[in-house]
């Protein structure tokens, strides 16, 4: 599949999780981008866009809910659909991201099938 | 802001643990005097605020970290670099184990905000000025110890 995926977790670790259970989607390598932060992330995306974003919240320089505000900001990636990876449980907070525009939650630790399935249904749907 | 109970808190790392890397883990029979465990590294994160919270902090030993690297990555234990594996591992164990003493302390309603996880060069919690800590759970994977040492903090009422 051709989709382009952009995962942004300040943890390489997490990182590197999350790109194989991505791929294990049927996403190629190729199309599968990281980014320490969120200022990172929105740096890469004024290069290029993204199908699909999978996002932590807790991160230095530019938090997820930062990086969500930013991303509503500017109608070129607004659209982009996201999914928050993330060790947080809180509900308000969590609804508070709905609100921005955040399409699903998966929390840690989460299981490799649980993403895969999460991503195919975003990407899918 | 509930209490945190040793028993719940060493449920709660042992379920991560399997979760998130498939390490199976229990609770540590003898004590950390007996194990003389020879740590690795230490990682802290604090959770709450001025108020009310408090600080976890994670020590783990070589084989510890190295079975939760490897399973983590999905690579041979011999191709985990113990000084840069290790630590993210650590640090990532830290993040995912504050988010569950936050949902112990306050559910899913009470919101108690999370300090990016750290590397700290020693044992903070016994090194006399941050106190002794509250829970102190070890458990003990078939390679290796891991010791969550918390130390709350409240207003008073």
């Amino acid at each position: 599949m051709n989709y382009r995926i952009l995962i942004v977790d300040d943890s390489p670790l997490i990182r590197a999780v999350i790109s194989r259970a991505v791929q294990q989607t049927g996403v190629s390598k190729d199309g599968i981008r990281q980014a320490g932060n969120g200022q990172e992330a929105l740096d890469a995306l004024a290069q290029e866009p993204a199908d699909l974003i999978l996002l932590d919240l807790n991160m230095p320089v530019m938090d997820g809910r930062a990086f969500m505000s930013a991303k509503n900001e500017d109608p070129g990636i607004k659209g982009i659909g996201v999914v928050v990876v993330t060790a947080e449980g809180n509900e308000k907070r969590l609804n508070e991201l709905r609100e921005l525009g955040v399409h699903g939650f998966l929390r840690k630790p989460f299981e490799p099938e649980e993403l895969r399935k999460l991503v195919g249904e975003v990407l899918g749907g | 802001m509930a209490v945190l109970e040793l028993e719940s808190v060493t449920c709660r790392i042992i379920e991560i643990l399997e979760r998130m890397a498939f390490v199976l883990a229990e609770p540590a029979e003898e004590s950390l005097a007996e194990l003389e465990p020879e740590w690795r590294c230490h990682t802290k994160i604090n959770y709450g605020d001025s108020q009310n919270g408090g600080v976890a902090f994670l020590s783990a030993t070589d084989g510890f970290l190295c079975e939760l690297s490897s399973s983590i990555l999905g690579v041979d234990p011999e191709d985990i670099d113990l000084n840069e594996h290790g630590i993210n591992s650590l640090l990532e164990l830290a993040n995912v184990c504050a988010g569950e003493l936050v949902i112990l302390l306050g559910g899913k309603q009470d919101y108690y905000q999370l300090s990016l996880p750290e590397p700290v060069d020693a044992e903070v919690p016994f090194e006399g000025n941050a106190g002794s800590p509250e829970i102190e759970a070890v458990v003990a994977s078939e390679d290796g110890i891991l010791r969550v040492a918390v130390v709350s903090y409240r207003a008073e009422a």
